[in-house]
């Protein structure tokens, strides 16, 4: 990993760019990716997969080995976060694809759930009461993955466009329409849920 | 907790003996990507240019007193084929060239627009360079069901109703000249003074010619215009010609 002997006194501050040709001329420089990368990766891949922490583990290890073995792919023009968010969010595709099945129940913390719900509904936190946390969570198993995957990137992630489109490489318009449509999607079954949301909205 | 993943990680990378994928491997993969649009774009330039040589060599353009359906007349000279393989190609190369490595970060206007101008100006160069029209020859000699020039234009060139005529001569003299149309009919084709004749004509028995007119009954026609079929007049040895024979010499 990245350390003091390796020139580098904090790796959190390091340029990406630097990181990655440090990784390239000595493999133990990696580990200072994996430190950086490894919580985000780790709740976005419980975020879209809706995974155990046993399974996220799994797809993260192979998430790194993959990125470690295509280091020479990474151009500076991209964030390292968003290179490795889309190898993560491709890994995590690619294990459900392969069992030939993707887990339904979802497994947030209440407060992403609180999150996600205002952030894609615009409504007041407040007005967000525990007891709807089930509903929310019935609605949300509900939107089809795609839209789901980038409410998750927008609301939970925080990304800005820019790198949705870099993770999921989809140009700009198709990210804003999904985001539009998701949260269309989502409000509709929020309101199959209940139908004062409606009014609330 | 996240130095024991880190370690775990770096322990399979050292068993395992991973080790980055070359350079040479990342940037010919990335290359490959970029190498079925630009042939799909060259095929589309291709039939571009084929489509163009069609249009040009299509006799739409002949009848000078016939400009009120020259409109009509010009959409006939656009093959359909041409236009077809022109939509398929150049929207496979648009979707090639959304699939290179940057490609969503590109504006899909732009791409699709600079592309088609890429593709019409290779297809103009093509075209100077002969390659369409040796394409859509040879589309017309290897293709059963693709409709040639030759065949276009025979078809433009026999509706009697709409003023245009054309056949090989079999009899001529100063007022008329009979020829027999490409479905084996025979006209009598009515000459007057005003008839305007291209200096290159030949009525000899054989040629064959095409008229601007207009029908009188069934099986006469009066011209007003009369041009050799080719545009450049019959080539030397191309068709087995004789010394005009009048009507009713035969």
């Amino acid at each position: 990993m990245l350390t003091k002997a390796h020139g580098f006194s904090k790796h959190g501050d390091t340029p990406d760019a630097l990181l990655i040709e440090a990784a390239l001329a000595n493999p133990d420089a990696f580990g200072a990716i994996v430190e950086k990368y490894w919580d985000p990766l780790f709740r976005y891949v419980r975020r879209i997969g809706f995974v155990s922490a046993e399974e996220a583990e799994d797809i993260l290890q192979e998430t790194f080995l993959n990125a470690y073995r295509k280091l020479h792919e990474y151009e500076s023009d991209m964030k390292l976060g968003s290179w490795l968010y889309r190898i993560a969010h491709n890994q995590t595709i690619d294990t459900f694809r392969r069992a030939d099945a993707r887990p339904k129940s979802i497994s947030l913390d209440d407060d992403e759930w609180h999150r996600l719900f205002v952030s894609a509904t615009d409504m007041e936190r407040e007005l967000f009461a525990k007891d709807r946390l089930a509903m929310v969570k019935r609605a949300l198993s509900r939107v089809p993955d795609r839209y789901r995957e980038v409410l998750v990137l927008r609301f939970l992630e925080e990304k800005d466009y820019e790198e949705i489109m870099d993770i999921l490489e989809k140009p700009k318009g198709t990210v804003a329409t999904l985001i539009a449509r998701g949260r269309r999607i989502l409000l509709e079954e929020l309101v199959k849920e209940d139908g004062s949301i409606k009014t609330i909205v | 907790m996240t130095e024991a993943h880190s370690k775990k990680i770096l322990d399979r990378i050292h068993e395992e003996h991973i080790v980055p994928d070359p350079l040479w491997k990342h940037l010919l993969s990335k290359y490959a990507r970029w190498l079925p649009p630009v042939l799909l774009a060259l095929l589309a330039a291709v039939a571009f240019s084929a489509g163009l040589a069609f249009f040009r060599d299509v006799d739409w353009q002949m009848p000078a007193q016939a400009k009120d359906r020259m409109f009509i007349d010009m959409i006939q000279g656009i093959s359909l084929f041409w236009v077809a393989l022109l939509g398929v190609f150049l929207g496979l190369a648009f979707y090639g060239f959304r699939k290179t490595e940057k490609g969503y970060r590109l504006n899909p206007r732009v791409v699709f627009l600079s592309g088609a101008l890429a593709v019409a100006l290779i297809g103009v160069l093509f075209l100077f360079l002969r390659i369409g029209e040796i394409v859509e020859r040879e589309a017309g000699a290897r293709l059963p069901s693709y409709e040639s020039r030759e065949e276009r234009n025979e078809l433009l060139w026999s509706r009697p109703d709409e003023g245009m005529l054309s056949g090989s001569v079999s009899a001529a003299n100063d007022t008329v000249v009979m020829i027999t149309d490409f479905s084996g009919t025979t006209w009598q084709v009515k000459l007057d003074p005003k008839t305007k004749l291209d200096p290159k004509t030949d009525f000899r028995k054989g040629e064959e010619i095409k008229i601007i007119g207009k029908r009188d009954h069934s099986s006469e026609f009066s011209a007003q215009e009369i041009a050799p079929w080719h545009r450049n007049g019959p080539k030397k040895g191309e068709t087995d010609t004789e010394e005009v024979i009048p009507p009713g010499d035969e």
